[in-house]
């Protein structure tokens, strides 16, 4: 050991804490919603060579996305000797480790004297980038070059200089200038903070105590994953999902995951999956790498801490030009149909070797909605960005969680009063609907309806939802979780269904946008749900009688 | 003889009794075991031993003020009456989806918090008010009275009514509150806009049901012992402790309950204000440790910090409370080492049941008592006062087995290493509460109480760059001693959003005098005099855009344009000092004017010590205690905390026994008594 077991962990959680406070900051002091209430963002402290040293994810997505960015950002753009201090670097590019063009990141070397010894990131999901649509969330992109402005690594601030020429591009090629500024300045803030933080920690213990906790970090992380991988019965466990459609041609897309585990190592091959698509429904490596480590550590032990170790031992073949790693120009900001689809495929592969860690399919997809309205009379166009969850997939001793985040995103929800004194948008409804979890001897979660009237003269929509076709598949007997659906004017006489990606929906005044989330897959066969569960949920209207009586077979309803 | 003063604090464990004789300042503590069972018995008994141990006069007591965990126990245990909730027409999930984020991103067997109120028992009602505040579709009588008998019908013996944008126009849901108070008899009613007037329906709603939810609960509490207390106190007006640090009336006590859902680390957090006040220390951290759990408050400029952010459980509560950070870090936390042996200490703790393995009551884990056991800092035949003997080769062996033979170290060294991180842990938290606000911790005096906090204290200041610590007479029942020292308190508020030009005397005076009405309405109900009434005035800020705002002190009295300037200005600077950037070219938005309600006690100024001359004092006995510091045992003095008089001080290393408590006072670093009899120790650079 190269450190005392005391300082390692005294040192460690101060480095946490670091993190934590740089995320406060942005918190506290950013502007769009998407990210003071909705939680998109996360810190991290790293080392040189981009390996992070601690880190305030709230978002699995971005497990490791930062560090990868960083790491192309040294190798390709500004190699660690041009790093100056009072520089901030700021990308967006999910050809340089990013995963889609909002995620605009933001690091800052720290210096002790003259001593480069580590760098802060953040990482902000802007409410727009640019790009044909809204929220630049374009449905319709068939090349990256359409879905907004694309930044590679370059310095925002040099040596403390704010690069105005760079903000005046970045200021005039997105929607809601003022909005992304004051979220990039809650960034910048949070990465002083951080330097402040790390150089109080070098002062205290200094920088080669801190480096040996990293390793030593690293190395346990990487141990006990080791050895909970040696405990699994070697083999090979494969599976197969689906995503709905790519929103342009009508076929389902196939995410073929074949998982070998041997020898305190677990490898993840892609090979099989379907080649990237001529629209957004794609994933560059960073985001597939990202979907990957999030599900193999939350099956496996989600007590290991994520750190650079946990990824020592997870191999991952995904070859190029599929919609796992897809080659640029291919558009990407609908990748997460993708990497949901990859969470649920790992589930279903382990579930045949370890039943009892993993979950039948979750709603399946981040469900995201962006209202635009045009404004006028005075009212100045705006953006509202939002996402919906669904149900939990039931687990093996445990019923699926109803209405909560799960897999590889992790959001609020927007308080509806705050939308309503935002936006021109009023709720009708926020409620759960009966009978979509997937029944079983474990019930699935239950998906939500929520539906919003836009009160503006006119305006439009653009969606990324998934799940409409392909349900959450249930395990061991248990039945799907009921399929996501999108409605417009659900009450009126000339109600329509929407496409699950929809372009560009034209809003007039009055129109009510309804979405249907999806529920989560049931575990166990139906007819083994205990009596008093079965009667709770019918009680509560979580399940009609019908389901009562048919499904799960209870008598005298 | 003067009137006098009770404070009963019951907790868990034991219930502290504090007598103030307002006349002389004379304080008299002590403390004796809780009873589950029988509460107001219990609290019956402590009256009675108070008064006893004081030798006053029941007769003479005016006033009781009584802390209870009673909300906060029923919340954690889940034993909440049957509730009911009465929402929006389309909102009847609200409350139980919440915000949807899990907090732990990994965990795939979580579970998520259960709503305070089922869905059986959650009624939709067709009505709407919109976000300006125009009803666009009124209750209609006949639905709710249909609700009537199905209320009824399902055993609950409350309802809570939310209805959206209720903070900003309440009339929808005070009409339906008022056809259910006429319409369903026997059963208690909330609204959510009494209770907590604020935007987010989500946590105005779980704000609410919680407070319906316990209104049974207290009425009944408060049932129960106001006739016993008034048979042997009758000249008693008796107060109940809120999280906001003040206390309110048995009235409403009753109606919002919620209000008390952390009065016990506010009675803390308060007695370190007073205390602060006396000693003329504007700026405290209070570290109030105990046996699972570490409570920290600062104390700026002589005021608490307060905040509305609070919660209890996983459910957010929406009123304004003393911000205390909470810390699952105490005496009883437990070591332990991971399965690459990596050593932690808590958030697991041994609690008072088993305890630590020194009790050898059925607990074999390691805690930080058994570490400061072998220590030597504290002495196992002095335990709470010599009541209690414990086992220090238990402790020993605790550590030995599980800690230092996996980790090949001596048990010393484990030991040390146990308290450093748990020293870590708490050192974390106070950085949180000082540093990273703004606050300079070289200005900052350490006040450590609980009965853990006295040992921690010193190496705590040391870690943060605080230069003083002090420990007040009776640490371990320092929070009931906050009781005596409360003013009645009212919190009101108000949402109006106005930007830029906007924020005028115009638009605030009207606004702050209506909440001034009402503060001087509620004042009147208690029973306060004008000249006892203090209206604190305050407002919510925040840059247009941003979601969280920063509250601002208003001057009372008419505003005009220069105090509206003045007050803006104080925002820009608040956030520079809490967020380290602010944007005075930004256009600034005003979101709620707050009102705090104070009816002051006339609670009296801590009694002084006659001065013992000073100089020296002779300690008890010497014995071997380690520091980490010297890597080793000492020789150190022990002095017994009752022979210490005003004036006297020694140096360190030295160990401080008390009945209640032991202070650790590392080497080089230099003690004495105050005034006061508080025990002040000077740390080092």
């Amino acid at each position: 050991m190269r450190v005392d077991p005391v300082t390692l962990e005294v040192v460690n959680n101060a480095l946490v804490s670091v993190a934590e406070q740089m995320a406060a900051t942005i918190l506290r002091t950013s502007y769009s919603t998407v990210i003071r209430e909705m939680l998109d963002y996360s810190t991290a402290v790293f080392d040189l060579n981009g390996r992070i040293i601690a880190q305030s994810c709230r978002i699995p997505i971005h497990l490791n996305s930062m560090s990868r960015s960083l790491r192309t950002t040294l190798d390709e753009a500004i190699p660690v000797d041009e790093w100056r201090p009072g520089d901030i670097i700021i990308t967006n590019d999910p050809y340089k480790g990013g995963q889609h063009l909002p995620d605009v990141q933001t690091f800052l070397p720290v210096f002790a004297g003259n001593e480069l010894v580590a760098i802060c990131g953040t990482l902000g999901h802007h409410l727009d980038i640019g790009g044909m649509r809204p929220g630049s969330y374009a449905g319709d992109a068939v090349e990256i070059f359409q879905e907004g402005l694309r930044i590679p690594p370059i310095k925002l601030f040099e040596e403390g200089q704010i690069n105005e020429r760079l903000f005046a591009v970045i200021e005039a090629n997105i929607r809601q200038p003022a909005m992304t500024i004051g979220d990039l300045r809650a960034q910048t803030a949070a990465l002083e903070i951080g330097r402040d933080g790390v150089l109080e920690l070098i002062e205290r213990y200094g920088v080669h105590t801190i480096m040996d906790c990293l390793e030593e970090a690293i190395e346990a992380s990487e141990g006990r994953l080791r050895d909970r991988l040696l405990e699994i019965p070697g083999g090979t466990y494969e599976s197969s999902y689906f995503v709905d459609d790519d929103g342009v041609v009508d076929e389902h897309i196939k995410i073929v995951t074949k998982v070998t585990i041997e020898d305190g190592t677990i490898h993840i091959a892609f090979t099989g999956t379907d080649p990237q698509r001529r629209s957004p429904i794609n994933a560059t490596l960073s985001s597939c790498e990202s979907a990957v480590y999030f599900a193999i550590l939350s099956i496996i032990d989600p007590s290991i801490p994520a750190n650079y170790g946990v990824y020592k031992p997870i191999r991952i073949t995904a070859p190029e030009g599929t919609v796992v790693n897809a080659l640029p120009p291919a558009p990407v900001v609908g990748r997460n149909a993708i990497t949901h689809t990859i969470v649920n495929s790992l589930m279903r592969a382990l579930s045949e070797v370890i039943p009892e860690r993993v979950t039948a399919a979750y709603y399946g997809m981040s469900n995201v909605h962006i209202l635009a309205g045009d404004g006028g009379n005075g009212r100045d166009s705006w953006i509202f960005f939002d996402i919906e969850v669904g149900g939990w997939g039931a687990r093996k001793n445990k019923d699926g969680l109803d209405c909560y985040s799960q897999g590889i995103h992790n959001l609020a929800n927007t308080p509806i009063e705050m939308v309503e004194a935002t936006y021109p948008l009023r709720y009708k409804r926020y409620e759960f609907i009966p009978d979509t979890g997937g029944a079983g001897r474990r019930r699935g979660g239950l998906g939500v309806r929520r539906d919003i009237e836009f009160l503006d003269q006119s305006g439009s929509l653009n969606t990324q939802f998934d799940k409409f076709k392909v349900a959450p598949f249930g395990l061991f007997g248990g039945k799907e979780g009921a399929t996501g659906s999108m409605v417009m004017n659900p009450d009126g006489p000339d109600s329509e269904e929407l496409h699950s990606k929809t372009v560009d929906y034209g809003f007039k005044y009055g129109d009510v946008f309804s979405m249907r989330t999806q529920g989560g897959g049931g575990f166990g066969p139906p007819k083994e749900r205990d009596r008093a569960s079965v009667e709770r949920d019918l009680r509560e209207e979580k399940i009609s009688a019908a389901s009562a009586r048919d499904v799960y077979g209870l008598k005298g309803v | 003889m003067g009137a006098i003063r009770l404070g009963i604090d019951i907790g868990g464990t034991f219930t502290d009794i504090t007598v103030l004789e307002e006349d002389t300042g004379c304080v008299t503590v002590a403390k004796v075991p809780s009873r589950k069972s029988d509460p107001g018995g219990a609290l019956i008994n402590a009256i009675e031993r108070g008064l006893e141990l004081a030798a006053v006069d029941a007769g003479n007591v005016t006033m009781l003020v009584h802390g209870t965990t009673i909300v906060t126990n029923a919340v954690l245990e889940k034993k909440l009456p049957r509730t009911a909730l009465l929402t929006t027409e389309g909102f009847r999930d609200v409350l139980e989806i919440g915000r949807h984020f899990r907090p732990d991103m990994y965990d795939l067997m979580q579970d998520k918090p259960e709503p305070v109120v089922p869905r059986e028992r959650r009624y939709c009602v067709a009505e709407r008010v919109n976000a300006e505040g125009d009803v666009l579709q009124e209750p209609d009588q006949n639905e709710v009275s249909g609700l009537f008998d199905v209320i009824r019908d399902s055993g609950s013996q409350a309802v809570a009514v939310c209805f959206l944008n209720s903070f900003v126009n309440p009339v929808n849901e005070a009409l339906v509150r008022d056809w259910l108070r006429q319409g369903v008899r026997g059963v208690h009613v909330a609204a959510s806009y009494e209770v907590c007037r604020e935007i987010r329906e989500f946590e105005r709603m779980s704000t609410v049901a919680l407070n319906a939810a316990a209104m049974p609960l207290v009425t009944q509490y408060l049932e129960d012992i106001t006739p016993k207390i008034k048979a042997v106190l009758p000249n008693a007006n008796i107060l109940l402790m809120q999280s906001n640090g003040g206390s309110l009336t048995i009235n409403a006590a009753r109606d919002y309950p919620v209000r008390m859902i952390t009065s016990g680390p506010a009675g803390g957090a308060l007695a370190v204000q007073r205390l602060g006040t006396a000693t003329r220390q504007p700026n405290l951290l209070g570290v109030d440790m105990g046996g699972t759990s570490t409570d920290i408050s600062l104390i700026h400029k002589g005021k608490l910090r307060m905040t509305t952010e609070g919660g209890i459980d996983e459910l957010p509560v929406k009123v304004p409370m003393i911000e205390i950070n909470t810390i699952g870090a105490g005496a009883g936390s437990i070591a332990w080492l991971d399965d690459w042996n990596g050593l932690h200490v808590g958030p697991q703790s041994a609690g008072a049941d088993p305890g630590p393995a020194a009790y050898r009551r059925g607990g074999t884990d390691p805690t930080v008592t058994d570490a400061n056991l072998v220590l030597g800092r504290m002495h196992p035949d002095r335990f709470v006062g010599g009541d209690m003997t414990v086992d220090l080769e238990a402790a020993r062996t605790a550590i030995a087995e599980k800690i230092a033979k996996p980790l090949d170290m001596s048990v010393e060294a484990a030991a040390a290493g146990i308290i450093r991180i748990a020293n870590a842990n708490m050192e974390r938290a106070l950085r949180v509460s000082s540093a990273e606000k703004g606050y300079d911790p070289r200005d900052i005096t350490l006040l450590a109480f609980g009965g853990a906090g006295p040992m921690h204290a010193a190496a705590l200041a040391t870690a943060v760059g605080i230069p003083e610590i002090l420990i007040p007479e009776h640490p371990g029942v320092f929070s009931a001693v906050g009781l005596v020292m409360s003013d009645i308190r009212h919190d009101f508020s108000r949402t109006r959003v106005l930007r830029g030009e906007e924020i005028s005397g115009d638009n605030l005076n009207p606004l702050f005098d209506g909440l001034d009405h009402e503060a001087n309405e509620a004042l009147e109900r208690d029973g306060i005099a004008e000249p006892q009434r203090d209206l604190q005035r305050s407002a919510d800020f925040r840059y247009v855009g941003q979601a969280y705002e920063v509250n601002v002190p208003v001057p009372a009295g008419s505003l005009d344009e220069n105090a509206a300037a003045d007050v803006i200005r104080r925002f820009h600077e608040l956030h520079q000092q809490l967020y380290a950037h602010h944007h005075p070219d930004k256009l600034v938005e005003f979101v709620s004017g707050r009102v705090a309600a104070i009816g002051s006690t006339s609670a009296p100024e801590p009694q002084k010590h006659a001065a013992s001359g000073g100089g020296g004092v002779a300690p008890k006995e010497t014995r071997p205690v380690y520091f980490d510091e010297t890597g080793d045992y000492v020789d150190t003095a022990v002095y017994d905390r009752e022979s210490l008089s005003s004036g006297s001080g020694f140096e360190g290393p030295a160990i401080v026994e008390q009945t209640d408590s032991t202070t650790v006072i590392h080497p080089g670093q230099r003690a004495r008594i105050d005034e006061l009899g508080n025990l002040l120790v000077a740390i080092g650079e």
